[in-house]
């Protein structure tokens, strides 16, 4: 049991690799640089299935790997920030989730989760993330307001509409064993 | 289309940098870039610049590859440069309109986009030398000599995931034309359209990709698998001569940056 949960969480990892490395597009409204990628879907189907703790885990092995094979053009520092968006909002969507396991708290999770992984990161990228840029601080707060936090809403709101349709056709495969 | 996509940017080179050992790789990425966050005048820069430059001649990688990692980068190097050069106050050299460059600005848009240049410069040059997989071998050990618990499993599920990668590309591109063949469009459409047309293809590529993690599984247990307990290895990480020659320079670096910030 432990070895097949292991390799499951492997999948999901190189999976999430995969979806975060290929299928990466832009979103009209915002500047190039912010793109959105499918990325957290097998991190959230993961927290769904194994827990919060597996949920960070894929996202955590996720950026790793996507560090070293150099997927990201931002390297280390947008490896890093993709972790901390995305490792939040599956730890979020997790623990709500784990509370009562339905499809409205699924929802429900979800929407907390991209929420609460927006205002997480806004904080992260006030004081971490953007004077790692260089951004200057009297700058940084427009650019959160206008551009960062609205496309973070969108990301995850995209990935959660997606897995919660997704996880609803493949969760049979989950329920099976538990 | 997606199978001639490589994945991955070791080089392979017989140079010293590639012969040393991942964990002293990844311990000397790591004085190195606190080395960098000190710095934080002219001088230090320049020690920065030649030691980097050195790291790059030492390596056998080409400076125009390593170029080329930056150049996607370029977009926010320059909006750093330009939000420093124009915004900050202080001694005018140069003013037309409401636009004015300062004395300060400049230099500080320069220290900025020179620190974010030398991070990226320094992280890729560390996956250009060195093997994914010799690169998660180092983590483990660095990792359990941190007394993190799940260190074995957490490297060993990054070795399962590298090796997933090839394979769940060629799953996906065989259900892409499966699906493509009954009329399915992956390419166009709007926002909404376009992450509808993922659930088409992420339900079949999830279920057969646990039906194979699950041969896996069994597979590896049929051959006594059990974490990471008593395993023995066929390549052993060995610390040797160049290892301490690298601890010494970057201790000899990181004293350099400290002296060029506080001496």
């Amino acid at each position: 049991m432990m070895t097949k949960k292991l390799v499951r969480l492997a999948v999901l990892t190189a999976f999430g690799f995969l979806l975060m490395y290929f299928i990466a597009f832009p979103i009209p409204p915002f500047p190039g640089f912010l793109t959105y990628d499918p990325g957290d879907i097998p991190g959230l189907i993961a927290t769904f299935a194994f827990g919060p703790w597996a949920g960070i885990l894929v996202q955590l092995m996720k950026c790793t790997i996507g560090y070293l094979i150099g997927a990201s053009r931002a390297g280390l520092i947008g490896m890093t920030a993709n972790f901390v968006s995305g490792g939040t909002m599956v730890w979020v969507a997790g623990l709500v989730y784990r509370y009562r396991k339905t499809k409205g708290m699924a929802a429900l999770s979800l929407v907390i989760g991209t929420i609460v992984a927006s205002l997480v990161m806004a904080v992260a990228d006030y004081y971490v993330f953007f004077p790692l840029w260089g951004i200057p601080t009297n700058e940084a707060l427009p650019l959160l307001v206008s551009a960062v936090i609205p496309f973070n809403l969108v990301k995850f709101g995209i990935s959660s509409i997606v897995t919660f349709l997704v996880y609803k056709r493949v969760k049979s495969i989950f329920a099976l064993e538990n | 289309m997606l199978k001639d996509i490589t994945i991955g940017q070791y080089i392979p080179r017989d140079s010293v940098i590639h012969k040393l050992d991942p964990r002293t790789k990844i311990i000397c990425l790591v004085l190195y870039m606190i080395g960098l966050f000190l710095v934080n005048n002219a001088l230090g820069y320049v020690v920065v610049t030649i030691f980097t430059l050195g790291i790059i001649y030492l390596s056998h990688i080409s400076l125009i590859t390593i170029l080329k990692g930056i150049k996607p980068l370029m977009i926010i190097i320059l909006l750093t440069l330009g939000l420093h050069v124009f915004m900050t106050e202080g001694e005018i050299i140069w003013q037309w309109g409401f636009l004015k460059i300062t004395w300060q600005g400049l230099r500080q848009g320069l220290f900025m986009a020179l620190r974010l240049i030398y991070l990226v410069t320094i992280t890729s040059l560390l996956t250009l030398t060195t093997t994914p997989i010799a690169l998660t071998d180092g983590l483990e050990k660095i990792l359990r000599r941190l007394f993190i618990p799940i260190a074995h499993e957490l490297a060993m599920m990054m070795t399962i995931a590298l090796r997933f990668i090839p394979t769940l590309i060629e799953e996906t591109e065989k259900i892409m034309k499966a699906q493509m063949a009954r009329g399915a469009d992956f390419e166009s459409g709007g926002l909404l359209s376009r992450a509808k047309s993922l659930i088409p293809l992420l339900v079949p590529l999830f279920l057969s990709s646990f039906r194979r993690a699950d041969e896996l599984a069994l597979a590896m247990e049929a051959r006594c698998y059990r974490g990471g307990k008593n395993r023995t290895r066929m390549t052993q990480l060995m610390i040797g001569y160049s290892d301490y020659f690298a601890f010494v320079m970057l201790v000899f670096f990181l004293v350099v940056t400290i002296l060029s910030r506080y001496g």
